[in-house]
């Protein structure tokens, strides 16, 4: 006599809801589970007090921004082409530092691959330190990065291109890795039954399957790393955000609605092509 | 232990590229690479013979492409060559990977389930076309069926395989409904 499976699930159902109910039958469970939400709603309400959230405040403070509203809205277009110029910057930091990215997450992307990597203790070491290095990476903001870079470098368009550029290796290279992940396996056994090396399967094999996702992957960094760059402008790191800084510093609303209106339109522009092109690739 | 022709398989890398290129492989799910040509698709079977400095940048000497330009014309889709694989009808699709195995130039080739992804007309085709190659040819090719009828059709040889053991071997037109029926029956105990 064979134990029939619904017996089985039935028995181990009634050992699983013993678990779970104490002797007085109150479901203990469901009991830290409703603690821990009014932990969490409690924590929420407390951030209002924290971070002293008060809308009337806003209302009052519209009325004071009356005169830099009439400035902002009276640009000042004598400096159009000097701050076109640092956009341009801007936009060169932002491409240089995804390419140098781009660059060191590629031979990463392999090495931090499940599917490639966990079959032999080396090859489960290099997975791990891979992905450790791009979870340090990630860790560090842009910002911090680029003032640590600012100290090394000095001020200027270099320390953005670094900053960006490690913090991209990072987000790349998980992107990267993820899109390894999800090859196809039939494809490379069949370029593995062609007596292929090692290298040309991973080049004929993998490598053929993941470059659309990691061109849209590397486009659509570039596009997040001119909107960043920008940011990075304010601690030092060159670009236009350099300039909107001092202006506001200077009170000089009108030159850095100009700014605005520059950013503005670089970014919007390079977004649609950012989103055109990954389309054409047929990547989201 | 695993024998080739003779020879004890020992499974070192080197021997295991040579072998691979010598043993052709087609596939059920096909295995193409969609976003690469017909053509490249089936250079592919010459992976094996590209020379070091060509192998990082998809580059094939006149002699395989002359070769894998050759297979494609054996299976009929020549006009085919500069498509992309994805485009391609599912019979297409498998003579693209026929091709493939034959530009390995290989001395075996292995088939596993060619035509249970087609429907039955074109699964007859293609094999058909796969089996008159295989006799021109004169390559020896394993193929695993479950169509009984496909397999009495085209194959020489029928092997009968039951929880891994052989227990039909016969000739084609030799084989006997007792015995085909007693593999297919389901055993309840």
């Amino acid at each position: 006599m064979r134990i029939r499976k619904g017996d089985m699930a039935a028995r181990e159902n009634k050992s699983l809801t013993e678990k779970i109910i104490s002797p007085k039958g109150l479901p203990i469970l469901s009991a830290i589970k409703f603690a821990l939400i009014i932990a969490f709603l409690a924590y929420l309400v407390n951030s209002i007090y924290i971070t002293e959230f008060n809308p009337l405040k806003l209302f009052r403070g519209l009325t004071r921004a009356g005169g830099l509203l009439s400035e902002i809205f009276s640009p000042d277009f004598s400096i159009f082409w000097d701050l076109a110029k640092l956009m341009n910057e801007t936009v060169q930091i932002a491409l240089l530092g995804t390419a140098l990215a781009v660059l060191m997450s590629f031979p990463l992307s392999f090495s931090g691959a499940k599917n490639l990597m966990l079959r032999t203790s080396t090859g489960k070491l290099v997975y791990f330190l891979t992905r450790l290095l791009f979870n340090v990476l990630r860790a560090f903001e842009p910002i911090l990065l680029a003032l640590l870079f600012v100290i090394m470098v000095g001020l200027g368009p270099f320390a953005g291109v670094l900053a960006l550029g490690l913090h991209s290796v990072g987000m790349l290279g998980k992107l990267f890795s993820e899109a390894v992940e999800g090859i196809d396996r039939g494809q490379v056994e069949a370029v593995t039954a062609t007596g292929a090396n090692r290298f040309q399967i991973i080049w004929y094999g993998v490598l053929t399957q993941v470059l659309p996702a990691f061109l849209a992957f590397s486009i659509y960094r570039w596009d997040i790393n001119i909107r960043m760059s920008i940011v990075l402008g304010i601690v030092g790191a060159g670009g236009i955000g350099f300039k909107l800084i001092q202006y506001m510093n200077l009170l000089q609303f009108d030159k850095m609605a100009t700014a605005f209106i520059i950013i503005l339109l670089v970014v919007t522009a390079l977004d649609y092509l950012s989103a055109y092109l990954r389309t054409k690739l047929g990547q989201y | 232990m695993v024998c080739f022709n003779g020879e004890r398989v020992l499974f070192r890398y080197k021997e295991l590229l040579t072998l691979r290129r010598k043993i052709g492989m087609i596939f059920q799910e096909f295995n193409l690479l969609p976003n690469l040509s017909v053509l490249t698709n089936v250079l592919l079977g010459r992976l094996s013979y590209q020379s070091f400095w060509r192998q990082p940048f998809f580059s094939f000497s006149r002699a395989d492409r002359e070769v894998a330009m050759n297979a494609l014309h054996k299976v009929g889709i020549l006009p085919l060559a500069r498509r992309k694989a994805r485009e391609l009808s599912g019979g297409q699709r498998q003579r693209v990977g026929i091709a493939r195995a034959l530009a390995q130039e290989p001395i075996l080739l292995l088939a596993d389930e060619p035509v249970s992804n087609l429907d039955p007309a074109t699964a007859d085709k293609v094999l058909s076309h796969f089996v008159s190659l295989c006799r021109q040819e004169q390559l020896s090719a394993v193929i695993n069926l479950h169509s009984v009828e496909l397999a009495e059709k085209y194959c020489d040889r029928i092997l009968g395989l039951k929880r891994g053991e052989i227990v039909i071997d016969v000739l084609a037109g030799n084989l006997n409904e007792r015995e085909l029926s007693q593999i297919y029956s389901e055993d309840e105990n």
